[in-house]
Protein backbone atom coordinates (compact mmCIF):
# COMPACT_ATOMS: atom_id res chain seq x y z
CA UNK A 1 0.00 0.00 0.00
CA UNK A 2 1.07 3.87 -0.52
CA UNK A 3 2.79 4.07 2.70
CA UNK A 4 5.31 6.87 1.58
CA UNK A 5 4.73 10.52 0.52
CA UNK A 6 6.30 9.94 -3.63
CA UNK A 7 3.49 7.33 -3.75
CA UNK A 8 0.78 9.23 -2.25
CA UNK A 9 1.41 12.14 -4.33
CA UNK A 10 1.23 9.66 -7.39
CA UNK A 11 -2.04 8.23 -6.59
CA UNK A 12 -3.49 11.80 -5.95
CA UNK A 13 -2.03 12.85 -9.74
CA UNK A 14 -2.84 9.44 -11.01
CA UNK A 15 -6.79 10.41 -9.52
CA UNK A 16 -6.82 13.93 -10.96
CA UNK A 17 -5.79 13.12 -14.14
CA UNK A 18 -8.03 10.04 -14.23
CA UNK A 19 -11.27 12.51 -13.52
CA UNK A 20 -10.54 14.50 -16.53
CA UNK A 21 -10.56 11.91 -18.46
CA UNK A 22 -14.67 12.07 -18.07
CA UNK A 23 -16.73 13.24 -20.60
CA UNK A 24 -18.35 15.63 -18.41
CA UNK A 25 -15.39 16.42 -16.68
CA UNK A 26 -12.77 19.25 -17.35
CA UNK A 27 -10.91 17.96 -20.84
CA UNK A 28 -13.92 16.94 -21.73
CA UNK A 29 -14.74 15.68 -25.23
CA UNK A 30 -17.25 16.84 -27.33
CA UNK A 31 -19.08 13.46 -27.03
CA UNK A 32 -21.58 14.44 -24.74
CA UNK A 33 -22.21 14.04 -20.67
CA UNK A 34 -23.09 10.41 -19.55
CA UNK A 35 -26.52 10.57 -17.96
CA UNK A 36 -26.62 8.80 -14.53
CA UNK A 37 -29.78 9.01 -13.65
CA UNK A 38 -30.97 6.39 -16.36
CA UNK A 39 -31.26 2.70 -15.07
CA UNK A 40 -28.89 0.38 -17.28
CA UNK A 41 -28.98 -3.20 -16.65
CA UNK A 42 -25.28 -3.78 -14.96
CA UNK A 43 -24.42 -7.43 -16.62
CA UNK A 44 -21.41 -7.78 -18.54
CA UNK A 45 -23.48 -8.97 -21.93
CA UNK A 46 -21.15 -8.42 -25.13
CA UNK A 47 -24.18 -9.58 -27.19
CA UNK A 48 -26.08 -6.48 -25.95
CA UNK A 49 -28.58 -8.83 -25.17
CA UNK A 50 -31.21 -8.54 -22.09
CA UNK B 1 13.66 -14.93 -64.90
CA UNK B 2 15.29 -16.27 -61.65
CA UNK B 3 13.25 -18.04 -59.73
CA UNK B 4 11.98 -17.13 -56.21
CA UNK B 5 14.53 -17.61 -52.92
CA UNK B 6 12.18 -20.11 -51.26
CA UNK B 7 11.46 -19.07 -47.70
CA UNK B 8 13.75 -20.63 -44.77
CA UNK B 9 11.38 -22.57 -42.77
CA UNK B 10 11.36 -20.79 -39.77
CA UNK B 11 10.24 -17.62 -41.98
CA UNK B 12 7.40 -19.29 -43.40
CA UNK B 13 3.52 -18.64 -42.29
CA UNK B 14 1.58 -21.34 -40.40
CA UNK B 15 -0.58 -22.22 -43.73
CA UNK B 16 2.82 -22.47 -46.07
CA UNK B 17 4.52 -24.97 -43.04
CA UNK B 18 1.41 -26.86 -42.62
CA UNK B 19 0.98 -27.29 -46.76
CA UNK B 20 4.67 -28.40 -46.58
CA UNK B 21 4.56 -30.80 -43.81
CA UNK B 22 1.17 -32.25 -45.34
CA UNK B 23 2.99 -33.28 -48.33
CA UNK B 24 6.33 -34.31 -47.18
CA UNK B 25 8.21 -31.60 -48.50
CA UNK B 26 8.96 -30.53 -44.94
CA UNK B 27 9.45 -32.03 -41.46
CA UNK B 28 8.14 -30.69 -38.01
CA UNK B 29 11.96 -31.60 -36.60
CA UNK B 30 13.35 -29.57 -39.12
CA UNK B 31 11.23 -26.83 -38.89
CA UNK B 32 11.23 -27.13 -34.99
CA UNK B 33 14.85 -26.98 -35.14
CA UNK B 34 15.36 -24.28 -37.62
CA UNK B 35 12.92 -22.45 -35.25
CA UNK B 36 15.19 -23.56 -32.28
CA UNK B 37 18.47 -22.43 -34.09
CA UNK B 38 17.13 -18.98 -34.24
CA UNK B 39 16.06 -19.17 -30.55
CA UNK B 40 19.84 -20.05 -29.59
CA UNK B 41 21.23 -17.00 -31.99
CA UNK B 42 18.95 -14.70 -30.60
CA UNK B 43 17.11 -14.90 -27.65
CA UNK B 44 19.53 -13.84 -25.43
CA UNK B 45 18.68 -10.76 -26.57
CA UNK B 46 14.96 -10.37 -27.45
CA UNK B 47 14.36 -12.65 -24.22
CA UNK B 48 11.18 -13.46 -25.95
CA UNK B 49 10.94 -16.95 -24.10
CA UNK B 50 11.51 -17.16 -20.22
CA UNK B 51 11.34 -20.89 -20.31
CA UNK B 52 12.25 -23.58 -23.37
CA UNK B 53 12.54 -26.94 -22.83
CA UNK B 54 14.15 -28.01 -26.40
CA UNK B 55 14.15 -31.48 -25.89
CA UNK B 56 10.77 -31.78 -25.27
CA UNK B 57 9.91 -29.68 -28.18
CA UNK B 58 12.07 -31.97 -30.39
CA UNK B 59 10.61 -34.92 -28.94
CA UNK B 60 6.81 -33.89 -29.70
CA UNK B 61 8.37 -32.80 -33.39
CA UNK B 62 9.04 -36.21 -34.10
CA UNK B 63 5.97 -37.57 -33.03
CA UNK B 64 4.13 -35.24 -35.30
CA UNK B 65 6.42 -36.70 -38.21
CA UNK B 66 5.63 -40.02 -36.84
CA UNK B 67 2.25 -39.15 -36.58
CA UNK B 68 2.10 -38.13 -40.36
CA UNK B 69 4.55 -41.08 -41.47
CA UNK B 70 1.36 -43.35 -40.30
CA UNK B 71 -1.18 -41.22 -41.87
CA UNK B 72 -2.41 -39.44 -38.71
CA UNK B 73 -2.68 -36.14 -39.16
CA UNK B 74 -4.38 -34.49 -36.44
CA UNK B 75 -4.94 -31.23 -38.14
CA UNK B 76 -4.38 -27.72 -39.35
CA UNK B 77 -1.34 -27.34 -36.81
CA UNK B 78 0.27 -30.37 -37.22
CA UNK B 79 3.75 -30.18 -36.21
CA UNK B 80 3.56 -26.34 -35.70
CA UNK B 81 6.10 -24.76 -33.48
CA UNK B 82 4.18 -22.18 -31.29
CA UNK B 83 5.01 -19.97 -28.12
CA UNK B 84 2.56 -19.86 -25.23
CA UNK B 85 2.39 -16.79 -23.05
CA UNK B 86 3.75 -17.27 -19.62
CA UNK B 87 0.40 -16.57 -17.50
CA UNK B 88 -1.28 -19.57 -19.22
CA UNK B 89 -0.68 -22.70 -17.89
CA UNK B 90 1.14 -25.41 -19.22
CA UNK B 91 1.33 -29.18 -17.56
CA UNK B 92 4.92 -29.67 -16.34
CA UNK B 93 6.38 -26.90 -17.69
CA UNK B 94 7.70 -23.32 -15.05
CA UNK B 95 4.85 -21.15 -15.98
CA UNK B 96 5.93 -17.83 -14.03
CA UNK B 97 3.22 -15.16 -15.10
CA UNK B 98 6.18 -12.91 -15.25
CA UNK B 99 6.60 -12.74 -12.00
CA UNK B 100 9.61 -13.69 -9.64
CA UNK B 101 7.60 -14.30 -6.88
CA UNK B 102 6.30 -17.42 -8.95
CA UNK B 103 9.19 -18.22 -10.65
CA UNK B 104 9.04 -21.94 -9.68
CA UNK B 105 5.61 -22.37 -10.87
CA UNK B 106 5.04 -25.74 -12.00
CA UNK B 107 1.16 -26.33 -12.87
CA UNK B 108 0.27 -29.68 -13.27
CA UNK B 109 -2.93 -28.97 -16.03
CA UNK B 110 -3.02 -27.23 -19.16
CA UNK B 111 -5.27 -24.48 -19.88
CA UNK B 112 -8.18 -25.82 -21.96
CA UNK B 113 -6.76 -22.86 -25.22
CA UNK B 114 -3.06 -24.69 -25.46
CA UNK B 115 -4.59 -27.90 -24.91
CA UNK B 116 -6.77 -27.04 -28.07
CA UNK B 117 -3.70 -25.96 -30.12
CA UNK B 118 -1.64 -29.34 -28.41
CA UNK B 119 -4.69 -31.44 -29.59
CA UNK B 120 -4.30 -30.00 -33.69
CA UNK B 121 -0.84 -30.87 -33.87
CA UNK B 122 1.40 -27.58 -32.66
CA UNK B 123 4.42 -28.36 -30.52
CA UNK B 124 5.27 -26.10 -27.61
CA UNK B 125 8.93 -24.49 -28.09
CA UNK B 126 8.06 -22.71 -24.47
CA UNK B 127 6.90 -20.09 -22.71
CA UNK B 128 6.38 -16.24 -23.89
CA UNK B 129 7.76 -13.75 -21.82
CA UNK B 130 4.96 -10.77 -20.80
CA UNK B 131 5.00 -7.53 -18.50
CA UNK B 132 5.01 -8.91 -15.09
CA UNK B 133 1.48 -10.47 -14.47
CA UNK B 134 0.50 -9.03 -17.68
CA UNK B 135 -0.23 -5.65 -16.11
CA UNK B 136 1.24 -3.31 -18.79
CA UNK B 137 1.99 -2.85 -22.19
CA UNK B 138 5.72 -2.57 -22.84
CA UNK B 139 7.22 -6.14 -21.69
CA UNK B 140 9.71 -4.54 -19.71
CA UNK B 141 10.19 -6.99 -17.47
CA UNK B 142 12.35 -6.31 -14.17
CA UNK B 143 12.72 -9.82 -13.43
CA UNK B 144 13.29 -11.53 -16.70
CA UNK B 145 14.45 -9.56 -18.69
CA UNK B 146 13.17 -6.53 -20.98
CA UNK B 147 11.54 -7.90 -24.87
CA UNK B 148 13.10 -6.19 -27.60
CA UNK B 149 11.86 -5.63 -30.60
CA UNK B 150 13.59 -7.50 -33.60
CA UNK B 151 13.27 -5.19 -36.25
CA UNK B 152 15.03 -2.34 -33.73
CA UNK B 153 16.33 -3.86 -30.50
CA UNK B 154 16.45 -0.70 -28.70
CA UNK B 155 12.54 -0.83 -29.21
CA UNK B 156 9.70 -2.41 -26.94
CA UNK B 157 8.21 -5.18 -28.34
CA UNK B 158 5.23 -3.71 -27.02
CA UNK B 159 2.63 -5.88 -24.71
CA UNK B 160 1.98 -7.55 -22.33
CA UNK B 161 2.43 -10.33 -24.79
CA UNK B 162 5.66 -9.18 -25.87
CA UNK B 163 7.53 -12.52 -26.01
CA UNK B 164 5.42 -13.96 -28.61
CA UNK B 165 4.77 -11.02 -30.86
CA UNK B 166 8.70 -11.03 -30.98
CA UNK B 167 9.29 -14.77 -31.47
CA UNK B 168 6.98 -14.81 -34.31
CA UNK B 169 8.81 -11.68 -35.71
CA UNK B 170 11.73 -12.96 -35.32
CA UNK B 171 11.34 -16.73 -36.55
CA UNK B 172 11.34 -18.29 -32.66
CA UNK B 173 7.85 -19.26 -33.46
CA UNK B 174 5.41 -19.58 -35.81
CA UNK B 175 2.49 -18.38 -34.13
CA UNK B 176 1.41 -18.13 -30.61
CA UNK B 177 -1.13 -17.82 -27.53
CA UNK B 178 -1.65 -14.27 -26.31
CA UNK B 179 -3.53 -12.50 -23.70
CA UNK B 180 -5.46 -9.38 -24.20
CA UNK B 181 -7.21 -7.02 -21.07
CA UNK B 182 -6.35 -3.90 -22.29
CA UNK B 183 -4.94 -4.48 -25.93
CA UNK B 184 -2.13 -7.02 -24.97
CA UNK B 185 -2.49 -8.75 -28.14
CA UNK B 186 -2.67 -6.35 -30.49
CA UNK B 187 -0.20 -3.30 -29.20
CA UNK B 188 2.89 -6.14 -29.36
CA UNK B 189 1.52 -7.62 -32.81
CA UNK B 190 1.43 -3.75 -33.92
CA UNK B 191 4.55 -2.91 -32.71
CA UNK B 192 6.36 -6.41 -34.41
CA UNK B 193 4.55 -6.48 -37.68
CA UNK B 194 2.62 -9.57 -36.80
CA UNK B 195 -1.12 -9.92 -36.70
CA UNK B 196 -3.08 -10.68 -33.44
CA UNK B 197 -6.94 -11.43 -32.56
CA UNK B 198 -8.81 -10.21 -29.51
CA UNK B 199 -11.49 -12.82 -30.22
CA UNK B 200 -15.30 -12.17 -29.11
CA UNK B 201 -15.25 -12.23 -24.94
CA UNK B 202 -16.02 -15.66 -24.43
CA UNK B 203 -14.99 -17.17 -27.35
CA UNK B 204 -11.64 -18.70 -26.11
CA UNK B 205 -11.69 -20.17 -22.32
CA UNK B 206 -9.74 -18.38 -20.04
CA UNK B 207 -9.47 -20.77 -17.98
CA UNK B 208 -6.13 -22.06 -16.50
CA UNK B 209 -4.96 -17.92 -17.42
CA UNK B 210 -4.03 -16.27 -14.65
CA UNK B 211 -6.34 -13.16 -13.92
CA UNK B 212 -5.94 -9.85 -14.81
CA UNK B 213 -9.13 -8.13 -14.94
CA UNK B 214 -11.88 -11.33 -15.53
CA UNK B 215 -14.61 -8.91 -16.99
CA UNK B 216 -12.23 -7.83 -20.00
CA UNK B 217 -9.56 -10.69 -20.10
CA UNK B 218 -9.47 -12.57 -23.59
CA UNK B 219 -6.86 -15.50 -24.88
CA UNK B 220 -5.91 -15.53 -28.50
CA UNK B 221 -4.04 -15.81 -30.93
CA UNK B 222 -1.05 -14.19 -32.71
CA UNK B 223 0.62 -15.28 -36.27
CA UNK B 224 2.55 -13.93 -39.57
CA UNK B 225 -0.73 -13.22 -41.33
CA UNK B 226 -4.54 -13.38 -40.87
CA UNK B 227 -4.59 -17.11 -41.98
CA UNK B 228 -2.12 -18.07 -39.49
CA UNK B 229 -4.28 -16.10 -37.09
CA UNK B 230 -7.54 -18.21 -38.36
CA UNK B 231 -5.93 -21.44 -38.05
CA UNK B 232 -5.63 -20.78 -34.44
CA UNK B 233 -8.57 -19.34 -33.52
CA UNK B 234 -10.05 -22.51 -34.97
CA UNK B 235 -8.45 -24.48 -33.22
CA UNK B 236 -8.78 -22.73 -29.62
CA UNK B 237 -12.33 -21.31 -30.07
CA UNK B 238 -15.18 -22.73 -27.70
CA UNK B 239 -18.57 -24.25 -28.82
CA UNK B 240 -19.53 -20.11 -27.20
CA UNK B 241 -21.09 -20.35 -23.76
CA UNK B 242 -22.93 -18.07 -21.83
CA UNK B 243 -23.39 -14.55 -23.34
CA UNK B 244 -22.23 -15.67 -26.87
CA UNK B 245 -24.15 -18.99 -27.08
CA UNK B 246 -25.66 -17.88 -30.08
CA UNK B 247 -23.16 -16.67 -32.39
CA UNK B 248 -20.72 -20.01 -32.59
CA UNK B 249 -16.73 -19.37 -32.90
CA UNK B 250 -17.45 -16.06 -35.16
CA UNK B 251 -19.58 -15.65 -37.56
CA UNK B 252 -19.18 -13.91 -41.39
CA UNK B 253 -21.87 -13.44 -43.82
CA UNK B 254 -20.56 -15.80 -46.92
CA UNK B 255 -18.19 -15.00 -49.96
CA UNK B 256 -15.77 -12.59 -48.43
CA UNK B 257 -13.61 -12.42 -51.47
CA UNK B 258 -16.15 -11.75 -53.70
CA UNK B 259 -18.34 -8.57 -51.86
CA UNK B 260 -17.81 -5.07 -50.64
CA UNK B 261 -17.33 -4.55 -47.42
CA UNK B 262 -18.68 -0.78 -45.44
CA UNK B 263 -15.57 0.74 -42.94
CA UNK B 264 -16.92 2.83 -40.47
CA UNK B 265 -14.63 5.58 -39.55
CA UNK B 266 -15.00 7.92 -36.52
CA UNK B 267 -12.56 10.81 -36.53
CA UNK B 268 -13.49 12.10 -32.99
CA UNK B 269 -11.77 9.37 -31.03
CA UNK B 270 -10.24 6.63 -33.46
CA UNK B 271 -8.90 9.44 -35.48
CA UNK B 272 -7.82 11.86 -33.30
CA UNK B 273 -4.03 12.84 -31.78
CA UNK B 274 -2.47 10.48 -34.32
CA UNK B 275 1.25 10.75 -34.60
CA UNK B 276 1.73 12.13 -38.28
CA UNK B 277 3.93 9.07 -39.68
CA UNK B 278 1.62 6.78 -38.13
CA UNK B 279 -1.13 8.33 -40.38
CA UNK B 280 0.31 8.38 -43.27
CA UNK B 281 1.29 4.65 -43.19
CA UNK B 282 -2.55 4.51 -42.67
CA UNK B 283 -3.64 6.64 -44.75
CA UNK B 284 -1.63 5.15 -47.63
CA UNK B 285 -3.37 2.02 -46.31
CA UNK B 286 -6.84 3.30 -46.39
CA UNK B 287 -5.97 5.02 -50.09
CA UNK B 288 -5.27 0.90 -51.20
CA UNK B 289 -8.42 0.23 -49.73
CA UNK B 290 -10.92 2.33 -51.31
CA UNK B 291 -9.35 1.19 -54.48
CA UNK B 292 -10.40 -1.89 -54.41
CA UNK B 293 -13.91 -3.61 -52.38
CA UNK B 294 -14.06 -0.64 -49.42
CA UNK B 295 -16.47 1.44 -49.16
CA UNK B 296 -16.01 3.91 -46.24
CA UNK B 297 -18.25 5.75 -44.51
CA UNK B 298 -18.26 8.36 -41.47
CA UNK B 299 -19.57 7.52 -38.38
CA UNK B 300 -20.24 8.68 -34.65
CA UNK B 301 -20.13 7.04 -31.48
CA UNK B 302 -21.86 8.64 -28.81
CA UNK B 303 -20.22 8.63 -25.48
CA UNK B 304 -16.98 7.33 -26.67
CA UNK B 305 -15.05 9.90 -24.94
CA UNK B 306 -16.16 8.04 -21.51
CA UNK B 307 -14.35 4.51 -22.88
CA UNK B 308 -10.59 5.43 -21.57
CA UNK B 309 -12.24 6.34 -18.12
CA UNK B 310 -15.12 3.47 -17.43
CA UNK B 311 -12.21 0.95 -18.74
CA UNK B 312 -9.42 2.31 -16.36
CA UNK B 313 -11.74 2.17 -13.12
CA UNK B 314 -12.97 -1.36 -13.97
CA UNK B 315 -9.53 -2.67 -14.96
CA UNK B 316 -8.17 -1.43 -12.40
CA UNK B 317 -10.63 -2.18 -9.82
CA UNK B 318 -10.62 -5.65 -11.28
CA UNK B 319 -7.01 -5.88 -11.16
CA UNK B 320 -6.26 -5.13 -7.63
CA UNK B 321 -9.27 -7.41 -6.61
CA UNK B 322 -7.44 -10.52 -8.09
CA UNK B 323 -4.06 -8.78 -6.09
CA UNK B 324 -5.52 -7.58 -2.79
CA UNK B 325 -3.92 -9.72 -0.19
CA UNK B 326 -0.16 -9.79 -1.70
CA UNK B 327 -0.19 -6.10 -2.48
CA UNK B 328 -0.54 -5.88 1.27
CA UNK B 329 1.18 -8.71 2.72
CA UNK B 330 4.46 -8.60 0.14
CA UNK B 331 4.50 -5.66 -2.14
CA UNK B 332 8.22 -6.28 -2.62
CA UNK B 333 7.38 -8.65 -4.94
CA UNK B 334 6.03 -6.12 -7.49
CA UNK B 335 8.24 -4.33 -10.14
CA UNK B 336 7.24 -0.40 -9.33
CA UNK B 337 5.16 0.29 -12.07
CA UNK B 338 3.05 -2.64 -11.69
CA UNK B 339 2.98 -2.20 -7.33
CA UNK B 340 2.25 1.61 -8.39
CA UNK B 341 -0.85 -0.05 -11.05
CA UNK B 342 -1.81 -2.16 -7.96
CA UNK B 343 -2.49 0.05 -5.80
CA UNK B 344 -4.55 2.86 -8.49
CA UNK B 345 -6.89 0.25 -7.97
CA UNK B 346 -7.98 1.20 -4.55
CA UNK B 347 -9.28 4.03 -5.63
CA UNK B 348 -12.32 3.89 -6.95
CA UNK B 349 -15.18 3.48 -5.01
CA UNK B 350 -17.75 1.03 -5.43
CA UNK B 351 -20.08 3.83 -6.67
CA UNK B 352 -17.61 4.31 -9.35
CA UNK B 353 -16.95 0.90 -10.39
CA UNK B 354 -20.76 0.88 -10.76
CA UNK B 355 -21.08 3.78 -12.67
CA UNK B 356 -18.42 2.73 -15.59
CA UNK B 357 -20.46 -0.15 -16.30
CA UNK B 358 -23.41 1.64 -16.68
CA UNK B 359 -21.22 3.70 -19.09
CA UNK B 360 -19.90 0.19 -20.79
CA UNK B 361 -23.80 -0.39 -20.97
CA UNK B 362 -24.28 2.75 -22.84
CA UNK B 363 -21.02 2.39 -25.17
CA UNK B 364 -22.29 -0.77 -26.44
CA UNK B 365 -25.54 0.45 -27.18
CA UNK B 366 -23.90 3.20 -29.34
CA UNK B 367 -21.11 0.50 -30.99
CA UNK B 368 -24.36 -1.99 -31.61
CA UNK B 369 -26.09 0.79 -33.40
CA UNK B 370 -22.79 1.62 -35.65
CA UNK B 371 -22.65 -1.99 -36.25
CA UNK B 372 -25.82 -1.76 -37.98
CA UNK B 373 -24.77 0.36 -40.78
CA UNK B 374 -21.17 -0.61 -40.86
CA UNK B 375 -19.02 -4.73 -41.36
CA UNK B 376 -16.29 -2.76 -39.53
CA UNK B 377 -14.57 0.29 -37.68
CA UNK B 378 -11.00 0.44 -38.47
CA UNK B 379 -7.93 2.64 -36.76
CA UNK B 380 -4.31 2.58 -36.11
CA UNK B 381 -3.44 0.18 -33.42
CA UNK B 382 -1.32 2.30 -31.56
CA UNK B 383 -1.00 6.26 -32.19
CA UNK B 384 2.56 7.09 -31.67
CA UNK B 385 5.62 5.26 -33.50
CA UNK B 386 7.29 1.97 -31.73
CA UNK B 387 8.89 3.53 -28.51
CA UNK B 388 12.03 3.13 -27.32
CA UNK B 389 12.63 0.87 -24.15
CA UNK B 390 11.96 3.63 -21.23
CA UNK B 391 10.60 5.64 -23.00
CA UNK B 392 8.11 7.79 -21.03
CA UNK B 393 6.14 10.24 -23.33
CA UNK B 394 5.99 10.99 -27.25
CA UNK B 395 5.41 13.94 -29.27
CA UNK B 396 1.61 13.94 -30.94
CA UNK B 397 0.32 17.70 -32.67
CA UNK B 398 3.10 19.68 -30.85
CA UNK B 399 2.19 18.00 -27.48
CA UNK B 400 4.03 15.30 -25.34
CA UNK B 401 1.91 12.22 -24.44
CA UNK B 402 2.26 9.20 -22.00
CA UNK B 403 3.57 6.65 -24.05
CA UNK B 404 1.50 3.89 -21.87
CA UNK B 405 -1.93 6.01 -22.31
CA UNK B 406 -1.23 6.57 -25.90
CA UNK B 407 -0.79 3.36 -26.33
CA UNK B 408 -3.89 1.92 -24.82
CA UNK B 409 -6.18 4.57 -26.00
CA UNK B 410 -7.23 2.76 -29.49
CA UNK B 411 -7.41 -0.62 -28.42
CA UNK B 412 -9.41 -0.31 -25.08
CA UNK B 413 -12.81 0.08 -25.81
CA UNK B 414 -12.77 -3.50 -27.68
CA UNK B 415 -11.95 -4.87 -24.48
CA UNK B 416 -14.50 -2.74 -22.59
CA UNK B 417 -17.24 -4.45 -24.95
CA UNK B 418 -16.11 -7.70 -25.72
CA UNK B 419 -16.06 -6.23 -29.41
CA UNK B 420 -13.36 -8.82 -32.27
CA UNK B 421 -10.85 -6.87 -32.84
CA UNK B 422 -7.68 -7.58 -35.02
CA UNK B 423 -4.46 -5.68 -35.67
CA UNK B 424 -2.23 -6.33 -38.67
CA UNK B 425 0.78 -4.38 -40.13
CA UNK B 426 -0.18 -1.95 -42.93
CA UNK B 427 3.23 -0.22 -43.20
CA UNK B 428 6.46 0.80 -41.65
CA UNK B 429 8.51 3.81 -40.30
CA UNK B 430 11.42 3.29 -41.48
CA UNK B 431 12.37 -0.49 -39.90
CA UNK B 432 9.34 0.02 -37.81
CA UNK B 433 6.23 -1.67 -38.52
CA UNK B 434 2.39 0.12 -38.16
CA UNK B 435 -0.47 -1.94 -37.55
CA UNK B 436 -4.16 -1.08 -38.67
CA UNK B 437 -7.26 -2.19 -36.25
CA UNK B 438 -9.94 -4.12 -37.42
CA UNK B 439 -12.87 -3.86 -35.13
CA UNK B 440 -16.03 -6.07 -35.55
CA UNK B 441 -19.44 -6.33 -33.68
CA UNK B 442 -19.54 -9.06 -30.96
CA UNK B 443 -19.64 -12.65 -32.05
CA UNK B 444 -17.90 -11.36 -35.97
CA UNK B 445 -14.50 -12.72 -35.18
CA UNK B 446 -14.87 -14.17 -39.03
CA UNK B 447 -15.73 -11.16 -40.60
CA UNK B 448 -13.12 -8.80 -39.10
CA UNK B 449 -11.03 -11.65 -40.54
CA UNK B 450 -12.36 -12.18 -43.47
CA UNK B 451 -11.64 -7.88 -43.90
CA UNK B 452 -7.93 -8.41 -42.29
CA UNK B 453 -7.40 -11.19 -45.41
CA UNK B 454 -8.62 -8.49 -47.94
CA UNK B 455 -6.28 -5.63 -46.31
CA UNK B 456 -3.48 -7.79 -46.40
CA UNK B 457 -4.22 -8.85 -49.97
CA UNK B 458 -4.91 -5.26 -51.20
CA UNK B 459 -2.48 -3.44 -48.84
CA UNK B 460 0.68 -5.93 -48.61
CA UNK B 461 1.97 -8.42 -45.72
CA UNK B 462 4.07 -8.16 -42.83
CA UNK B 463 7.50 -6.07 -42.82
Amino acid sequence: MADNHDDKAALDEYWRALQAKRADGPGASDSGSFDTTTPMALTFDPQGRR
Amino acid sequence: MTPPVPLAPHALSIDEAAARIENGELTSLDLTRAVLDVCARRDDELRAYITRDDEVALAQAARADSEMAAGRRLGPLHGIPVGIKDNLDVANMRTTLGSAAHADRVPSTTAPAVQRLIDAGAVVIGKNNLHEFALGVTSENPHFGDVRNPHDTSRIAGGSSGGGAAAIAAGMALGALGTDTSGSIRIPASCCGVTGLKPTYGLVSTEGCFPEAWSLDHVGPMARTVSGVRLLLDAIAERATGETADSGPGQSDGAPHGRRFTVGINDEFYFSGIDQSVQSVVDAAMTSMRADRFDFVDVEIPYIGDAEYALTIIDTAETTTVHRRDIVERPEIYGDDVRFLIECGFLPTAVDYLEAQQMRSVLRKSFARVFDCVDVLISPTIPIPVPELGQKSAPVEGTQVDVVEAMMRLVGPANLLGLPALSLPVGTIGDLPVGLQIIGAAGNDRLVLDVGEVVEQVVGSAP
